[in-house]
């Protein structure tokens, strides 16, 4: 895994330019455009608001997830993904302070290009900071694929995942890199998921970094001060 | 699940009384619709068209199906359009609401039925292989008036699709990647579009691009369809408050104005993101916003 340049000129360890748009839809309390390069998927957050009773549970909020394709009506896919975003955005919120209440959460993939899952989730945990929601932790997820020649790439396009030989995608949370979701497919050695490992927390890192900076200058768009990072 | 919140009477008098000396809530004057934005790409075929604070994606997509049996020589074209918690929170998923069966029919009816796409040309090898061509179109936010919003989006898409080409020799149909021939445009016969207007005061008040607040508080409302070629493609009315005849004519040249206005912003829009799109062209980047390297 040297520097060989791929199709589109990066390097193997180079995520494509990542973009955000903050509070970007007028009817939702957050929502977040986020983007690997043409990878993109908006995600809307509402809540904590009133639930169905049915709903309602006592300690804590309740979490609804939707998924929408690109393309096509919601299958099979869309509902394991809705499974990941649950599990994730249950994990991150601190539910137990908003008890009888619902907290919707609805993504809409606006154009595959690869690492969907990383677009997805990363768009994700950027809404639920965009709504103001009380958060235990941030997810930062990216996507590593492996090569049939064994090389690592970080961040794949559409066209780098249809010819791998294994793919992974990992979430780590803030600064102690805590993994907190993986998800591989195909053939792999146990050395290749650890490498694998290490690539997606620099990656992780630099989603965060990513996520720093957009924050900033959101809020010093709104004019707050922001002071310089510990 | 909350629920829409009606709204309340000081509400509705503010509004109706502001009508009555022809001003609206969101200062626009009856005759004015909101902004327009037009947004093209990265990929072929994607449109997010926003009209005011309502915001629309379409995108199509192309694959190759087997025709149906009693229309061999017809490509397939399909609109889709499903409302989910992201363009209101009060919207159930799963339950076909009302407002997504009314707006689903007037799309149908103005793109699909009025035949903008030419599914004659979309066939490959007749009884064989067609092109199957589906707009799928998603509501980001609802704020008034997704009609005219959804049609705009799905007929930017469609100017702005380009398919494969293919190359038929005999029975063999080869299809060439985007990198071995440039892409196609579809043949479309037309370009309509839906023009919304609100009616308040048993229909002695008009306006055009309803917001989300005048909709809920009209009386009744129609849907003109129309085209460059100044024809009328579908004439919507379901219910409301009677109208004069005068008023329907009204609707329609006015509806005519504006539809010629549109089209020209939507053609030179889809334009202008080719150019760049093209090979040789600057590849248009990600979503906007704040972008950073790596």
């Amino acid at each position: 895994m040297s520097g060989s340049s791929r199709a589109d000129g990066r390097t193997a360890t180079q995520l494509r330019p990542m973009s955000a748009s903050q509070g970007v839809l007028a009817r939702a309390d957050g929502a977040v455009r986020f983007g690997f390069g043409d990878a993109l998927a908006i995600c809307s957050v509402n809540g904590p608001m009133e639930a169905k009773l049915k709903e309602e549970q006592l300690d804590r909020a309740t979490i609804e997830v939707q998924y929408r394709p690109a393309t096509g009506v919601p299958g099979v896919r869309a509902r394991v993904m809705e499974a990941a975003i649950r599990d994730i955005v249950e994990a991150s919120v601190l539910a137990n302070h908003h008890p009888r209440t619902l907290v919707q959460v609805t993504v809409q993939h606006l154009n595959e290009a690869g690492s969907a899952m990383a677009t997805t989730l990363n768009a994700v945990a950027m809404a639920l900071l965009n709504a103001g929601l009380p958060l235990r932790s941030m997810p930062a997820t990216t996507t590593c694929a492996i090569t049939a020649d064994g090389e690592l790439l970080i961040d794949p396009t559409a066209e780098e995942e249809a010819v791998a030989a294994s793919i992974h995608t990992m979430a780590f949370v803030q600064e102690q890199h805590q993994l907190v979701y993986i998800e591989s497919t195909g053939h792999y050695t146990e050395e290749q998921l650890a490498a694998c490992h290490e690539l997606c927390r620099a990656g992780a890192d630099k989603v965060y970094a990513f996520y720093r900076v957009a924050l900033e200058k959101k809020l010093a768009e709104e004019g707050f001060v922001v002071e310089a990072a510990a | 699940m909350p629920r829409e919140v009606e709204p309340s009477t000081i509400e509705r008098e503010f509004v109706l009384a502001a009508l009555g000396q022809g001003k609206r809530v969101d200062g626009r004057t009856p005759y004015d619709m909101r902004a327009i934005d037009i947004q093209l790409g990265p990929a072929y075929g994607l449109a997010e068209v926003a009209l005011g604070k309502t915001r629309v994606v379409a995108k199509v997509a192309a694959q190759v199906v087997r025709p149906y049996p009693d229309r061999p020589n017809e490509g397939q074209f399909q609109l889709n359009l499903e409302l989910s918690s992201m363009a209101s929170p009060t919207i159930e998923t799963g339950r076909l609401s009302e407002e997504e069966v009314l707006v689903t029919r007037v799309l149908e009816k103005a793109i699909r039925q009025s035949r903008a796409v030419d599914t004659e040309s979309l066939c490959l090898l007749a009884g064989e292989k067609v092109w199957s061509v589906r707009v799928d179109i998603h509501v980001l936010d609802h704020y008034g008036n997704l009609i005219d919003c959804a049609t705009m989006a799905a007929m930017a898409a469609l100017l702005h699709f380009r398919r494969p080409d293919v190359t038929i020799i005999g029975e063999d149909v080869t299809i060439h990647t985007l990198e071995e021939r440039n892409p196609v445009p579809l043949s479309l016969h037309h370009i309509p579009l839906c023009i919304s207007f609100a009616f308040f005061e048993q229909g002695e008040q008009l306006v055009i691009d309803p917001s989300y607040l005048e909709e809920r508080l009209q009386d009744g409302d129609m849907t003109v369809t129309v085209n460059t070629h100044r024809e009328l493609c579908a004439l919507s009315k379901a219910g409301g408050a009677p109208l004069p005849s005068e008023q329907v004519l009204r609707c329609i040249q006015l509806a005519t104005a504006k539809g010629a206005e549109i089209t020209e912003r939507i053609q030179n829009a889809v334009r202008a993101s080719l150019d760049a799109l093209l090979p040789g062209g600057q590849k248009g980047s990600g979503g906007g916003g704040i972008g950073l390297d790596r």
